[in-house]
């Protein structure tokens, strides 16, 4: 710490030492003992006519300090101090763009999609608000950036994105237009082409540049690094840069028009606003769906983290960046060809026939070890004794395939310079990808005929997998069989496939007490969902809710978990075959009766029948759920400040708006669609398809007026009978306003429906 | 026969009234006793020897079996609408009309007082089936949708198995209906549930027909695994049923979804087979089809000649009886006489398709035509007219078709943007003009891979490197 003291802030230390002049990290001390952290931003005027430039610099941070958003670093004061001029900020606990990016480079982990657009959504929040900030006069401000670039965005510890030095960019340019002789003073590789053609500038200006950001944030390079202002201008009045898709083949189409429009030379060619440019995200988010948030992210690269959340925050990103590519595996096609699973493997390499022969029989393993998956859990669960040796014999069998699986990407690509665009575009893993150009090398050159399946899958299952105790061991087995069905594209499946089942010992018994003791129930995954308060019901603003869903009321649910996704086709075949139980009426069906999608045809008793059979062989105690338990797992409870949930009382699970691929609703399948088929429709507390695909049962009798009741009594107190039991969420026949979060009806417990079936809720806290 | 407007006497051959030009339609009479069909002359039935002079049924009739009544009612309404189907498919909506509605009138005659028996309604179904039918034919939807919301009502409640089949046989045709008027959502719901009605008994003809009418709209969806999975349902119930109509129809459905798919030499088999059948069955208008359908897959193997040779006969044959295979066959000519080079001849035929278009409302074919003018004006060299047409056409392909076609448009979109840039006279904006085909391609190749289409993907990725190529040099 230094003494250094300029007027009344006391330096901590110097950020920065820009063009302007230094820039200070500082405090100040308030005369109650209050102190404060600012930033204080020293203006140097090396210029003829310093009172006018003064001038301009007092007159635009006076502007600025009238912006006051979550997202635009606040600006406090502007002052004199010696011999020196002064602004005072806001300080932020963060990181730059511009040296995440750097440091991200280091770390070899770029910034997940998701977080790139959510980084960006936050800019345009902020752009918006100063656009559009009413003025003295009420009309809007229409205050522009002119200077946005990686090092005017920083990102804090918290997950915010805030822009920085709002307006002084317009200040510098007035200022140098009556010293120097005009000219362009912004950043040569953010700025439009209008603005360094000297043109008159609107909002289009600030697109244009975020244009420039994301693209560098989502292709990992710069659109334009000319330095020499005149080739960058030409290059970006032709529009002369790497296409996003030629750069990236794996990035989605839609990621990529938003990034290519943002880039249009033209201005009207652009998003017209803020506003529309994050609508645009907000729709393409559809076909990222990351998982990852962004103060994880910026934490991890930060190094603001502890030691052990550190490691699992690593294996986040990772698993981020890899769902990335699976989700542009299934959107685009490049990536077919140049594959990042290794099934696909055959794929990009279709050109040739022989290579299908290869690909399928990869694809037939799967079938066949997915049953053997289902035996080894219940081995676990009935002699738990029995498991470590089973488990062992089991992870080699894995491993075997691991390799190869690996063994034949690499004898499959014949042309290397493939390998090498695999690994430099980052598609497969970089330890793979260097494991595996130098066992080609190698092998090109003759020294390595033999390839070492087991060497190969070492390096990329990096913990060993040895089981010591069935703890380790499952764990291990679970980790790799993980690893390897993510690979293999059967990505949520898996996990919910291996859920231990129950505790041991419980399951054994109630395995015992039932005839069909060999048939297992598949677990599906479950949320768990703290104790809270929620929202229940829809607004008076809400014109297409209908009065059984008024008023909106706030109650507290306890805690419980519920299914991650309705029960599936899969899991309730199993039902049948243990219990005998009649087939559902859709049997004749098939694209109804999809194993990955969810069961429908079935009554209200059907599905208390499941979750009795469930319970009983499980120990665990499954039923429906309560509709406020429903409704609290769709829409989230009430988290206060946080960016995951700005809106506690959400129309949707995703937010208040309609939003492409989110859901199947309305008609955009023609019937139900799979379980995993829309990630970005997560619910705040992380179920699936609580909205769209089908129905689901609720255990509560129905009543119109429950809500009305619930509302005068400040609790929660469900109907003791009735005629209907209620449903809830929507459809994939049912049409658009009726799929919302606080929609509801009742429907005779003896109904079945093309479009109806129902999620379990576990009773009990947190395991 | 007397006229059935004027009451104009005629000759019992007479199709048409020689006095007012109605359609003659002889209303089948049946026995009272028996329920056996009988000619107009008939005193008494040649089966049970009852005297059909009495206008009315007897009182014994009331004592009558219900089971007895029944198999009348069940008898009188199969001929009729038989009757009326056929004439239907004959084209003869008119005449099919008078059918259905004099069944109407029979059965309402004679059974109006045991209104409440299930078969009597039963039977109404079956009748305002056949009515909505024509009007469907007719293209008038509404008035369809009344009819069969009309059958879905007398059918309400009653749950034996042939009024099960009777519904579901409604609601295939209520599908059909809707899916002509473009809601995908409630057909594939009314086909979903027309198959839970036959649940057991879905091995049947009407099985079949539902099990193809979801095939066709997830081939509309540009779901071509899952609208395969429905059209091979669909194939062997009616292999098994041996009806060959149906087989040579489901051939030509999933024909064309193994063309889409890439799959040619599966396509071409499905072809073939559903030509044979066609042929053995006198069925012209399928053996046309097939002819165009083979023409196309000819035209991907690069065999052009033959291609041609297909096609010509498919429109000699549809000429004057099936105009609307004709706009089609003249599109796939123009296509493939661009494919081979032939230029000035694909102009003809081009400008054929157009007058075979003209005053038709079928926006698909338009926007279709579209593309080829614009493919056709780039290989004449006039390649700045050729992105224009293709810039107009692009919206429209999109709004109106997915899969398939609309890859294929969006490829050679892409391709003729590469194609004028290529020119150094005409390059100007260069990079625009690239970055352009590089998004229309990569939405191709997003298209072709999700439907698995190799060869075009292949084609797609070719070009995608040349843009890459040229972007490093």
């Amino acid at each position: 710490m230094t003494d250094q003291r300029i007027g009344k802030f006391r330096v901590i230390e110097k950020i920065a030492e820009g063009g302007m002049g230094a820039v200070f990290k500082a405090v100040v001390e308030g005369a109650d003992g209050f102190e404060k952290v600012v930033v204080v931003k020293q203006i140097r005027g090396a210029h003829a006519d310093e009172d006018v430039y003064v001038e301009h610099f007092r007159r635009e941070a006076l502007l600025a300090a009238k912006l006051n958003h979550p997202n635009i670093v606040q600006t406090y004061h502007f002052d004199k101090i010696d011999d020196g001029y002064f602004i005072e900020m806001e300080y932020i606990d963060g990181i730059d763009l511009y040296n995440l990016m750097r440091l991200s480079r280091l770390k070899d982990l770029p910034p997940p999609l998701g977080v790139s657009l959510e980084i960006a959504k936050q800019i345009c929040r902020g752009l918006d608000y100063a656009y559009n900030l009413p003025g003295p006069d009420g009309a809007p401000l229409q205050l522009i950036h002119r200077d946005l670039d990686l090092r005017n965005i920083i990102l804090s510890f918290d997950g915010y994105a805030k822009i920085i030095d709002f307006g002084l960019a317009k200040a510098k340019e007035a200022a140098s237009d009556l010293s120097t002789l005009g000219g362009f003073k912004g950043k040569v590789a953010y700025a439009a082409p209008e603005q360094m053609e000297g043109g008159d500038l609107d909002g289009r200006a600030d697109i244009y540049s975020l244009g420039c950001v994301l693209y560098e944030l989502a292709v990992g390079r710069r659109a334009f690094d000319e330095k020499e202002l005149r080739v960058a201008l030409r290059k970006k009045l032709t529009g002369d840069y790497r296409h996003p898709k030629a750069v990236n083949p794996a990035m989605p189409m839609s990621l990529v028009d938003i990034i290519v429009k943002c880039l249009r030379v033209d201005p009207p060619d652009r998003f017209a606003s803020a506003m529309e440019l994050l609508e645009a995200i907000e729709e393409a988010e559809g076909e990222v769906g990351s998982t990852l948030s962004t103060q994880h992210y910026v934490r991890y690269i930060g190094d603001r983290m502890r030691p052990e959340e550190k490691s699992r925050i690593a294996k986040k990103i990772q698993a981020s960046l890899i769902e990335d590519d699976f989700n542009a595996t299934a959107l685009t096609p490049a990536l077919h060809t140049m594959s990042s699973s290794f099934t696909n493997a055959g794929r990009l390499l279709e050109i040739s026939e022989r290579y299908q022969a290869k690909a399928q029989r990869l694809l037939d393993e799967i079938g066949p070890r997915k049953a053997r998956a289902r035996e080894v859990a219940a081995v676990v669960a009935t002699s738990p004794m029995d498991a470590v040796s089973r488990i062992e014999q089991e992870v080699q069998v894995l491993l075997r395939a691991v390799g190869d699986a690996l063994k034949n990407l690499i004898t499959t690509i014949e042309d290397s310079s493939l390998l090498d665009t695999l690994a430099s575009e980052g598609i497969i893993p970089i330890d793979l990808a260097t494991k595996l150009l130098t066992i080609r090398t190698l092998r090109e050159s003759g020294m390595h005929q033999e390839i070492d399946a087991t060497s190969l899958t070492d390096a990329v299952v990096a913990p060993a997998v040895r089981p010591d105790d069935i703890d380790s061991a499952l764990d291990g087995y679970f980790a790799l069989m993980d690893w390897y069905y993510t690979k293999f594209e059967w990505g949520p499946k898996l996990s919910r496939l291996y859920q231990p089942i129950g505790s041991a010992s419980s399951s054994r018994d109630a395995a015992e007490s039932t005839s069909a003791a060999s048939i297992l129930p598949m677990l599906p995954m479950m949320v768990f969902v703290e104790p809270g308060p929620c929202y229940m019901g829809a607004t008076e603003e809400d014109t297409d809710a209908m009065d059984c869903e008024r008023p909106i009321v706030s109650l507290s649910a306890g805690a419980y978990h519920i299914a991650a996704y309705p029960v599936t086709n899969e899991e309730y075949d199993v039902f049948l075959e243990a219990t005998g139980r009649k087939a559902t009426p859709v049997a004749h069906v098939p694209s109804l009766r999809h194993p990955d999608r969810p069961v429908t045809g079935v009554t209200y008793n059907d599905a208390v029948a499941y979750c009795r059979w469930l319970s009983q062989l499980t120990g665990d105690r499954y039923r429906l759920p309560t509709e406020l338990e429903w409704e609290k797992a769709a829409r989230g409870g009430f988290v206060v400040n946080s960016l995951d949930n700005p809106t506690p009382a959400r129309r949707y699970p995703w937010g208040d708006r309609i939003l492409p691929g989110r859901a199947n609703m309305a008609g955009s399948v023609c019937g139900t669609s799979d379980i995993q088929a829309h990630p970005a429709g997560r619910s705040p507390v992380g179920c699936f398809d609580m909205i769209g695909n089908v129905w689901e049962w609720c255990g509560d009798w129905f009543d119109e007026k429950a809500y009305a009741h619930y509302a005068s009594l400040g609790e929660y107190d469900p109907p003791r009978q009735g005629a209907l039991k209620s449903v809830r969420g929507g459809s994939w026949y049912a049409q658009a306003y009726r799929c919302r979060c606080s929609a509801r009806w009742g429907r005779e417990p003896d109904n079945w429906d093309i479009d109806l079936g129902f999620r379990v809720v576990k009773e009990g806290a947190a395991t | 026969m007397d006229c059935p407007k004027c009451r104009h006497p005629n000759t019992d051959a007479a199709k048409f009234c020689e006095n007012c030009g109605a359609p003659l339609v002889r209303a089948p009479r049946f026995c009272f006793e028996c329920g056996l069909e009988l000619s107009d002359q008939a005193k008494f039935c040649p089966n049970c020897g009852r005297r059909q002079d009495a206008g009315e049924p007897s009182e014994s009739d009331a004592s009558d079996s219900q089971h007895h009544r029944r198999s009348q009612i069940e008898r009188t309404v199969r001929s009729f609408t038989e009757r009326g189907s056929s004439l239907l498919t004959q084209g003869l909506s008119e005449e099919a009309r008078a059918v259905f509605e004099s069944a109407l009138e029979v059965i309402n005659s004679r059974y109006g007082a045991h209104a409440d028996d299930p078969s009597v309604s039963v039977g109404h179904a079956r009748i305002y089936n056949g009515i909505a039918d024509v009007h469907s034919k007719l293209g008038d939807y509404d008035t369809a949708l009344e009819w069969l919301s009309k059958a879905l009502d007398s059918l309400d409640g009653i749950e034996d198995t042939q009024a099960r089949i009777e519904r579901a046989t409604v609601r295939q045709l209520t599908g059909w209906t809707l899916f002509r008027q473009g809601d995908m959502r409630n057909a594939a719901a009314f086909y979903c549930y027309g198959i839970i009605d036959l649940s057991e008994n879905v091995e049947t003809k009407t099985g079949a027909m539902l099990y193809q009418g979801l095939g066709i709209i997830f081939r509309e969806m540009g779901d071509y695994t899952q609208a395969r999975d429905y059209m091979e349902r669909c194939r062997q119930i009616r292999v098994k049923l041996t009806d060959d109509v149906g087989v040579a129809i489901v051939s030509n459905n999933l024909g064309n979804l193994y063309v889409f798919t890439g799959e040619l030499t599966v396509a071409e088999e499905h072809y073939t087979n559903s030509l044979r059948l066609s042929q053995q069955l006198n069925d012209l208008e399928g053996v046309a089809i097939c002819n165009a359908n083979l023409g196309y897959i000819q035209y991907e193997n690069g065999k052009y000649d033959l291609a041609e040779d297909y096609l010509l006969t498919a429109v000699r044959m549809a000429e004057g009886k099936w105009p609307w295979i004709i706009p089609t066959c003249y599109g796939y000519l123009t296509r493939n006489n661009v494919g081979a080079g032939r230029l000035s001849q694909a102009r003809a035929y081009l400008k054929k398709a157009d007058e075979a278009l003209a005053g038709k409302d079928d926006v698909p074919v338009q926007a279709t035509l579209m593309e080829l003018e614009a493919l056709l004006a780039f290989h004449e060299g006039d390649r700045r007219a050729s992105i224009h047409l293709f810039d107009e056409a692009c919206p429209i392909m999109t709004a109106h078709i997915k899969g398939f076609h609309s890859h294929v448009f969006l490829l050679n979109f892409g391709r003729c943007i590469l194609g004028y840039v290529a020119d150094p006279d005409e390059a100007s904006n260069l990079h625009l003009w690239r970055t352009k085909a590089s998004e229309l391609i990569g939405r191709a190749t997003d298209g072709f891979s999700r439907i698995g289409n190799r060869k075009y993907l292949l084609a797609c990725h070719q070009l995608l490197d040349e843009i890459n190529r040229a972007w490093t040099t």
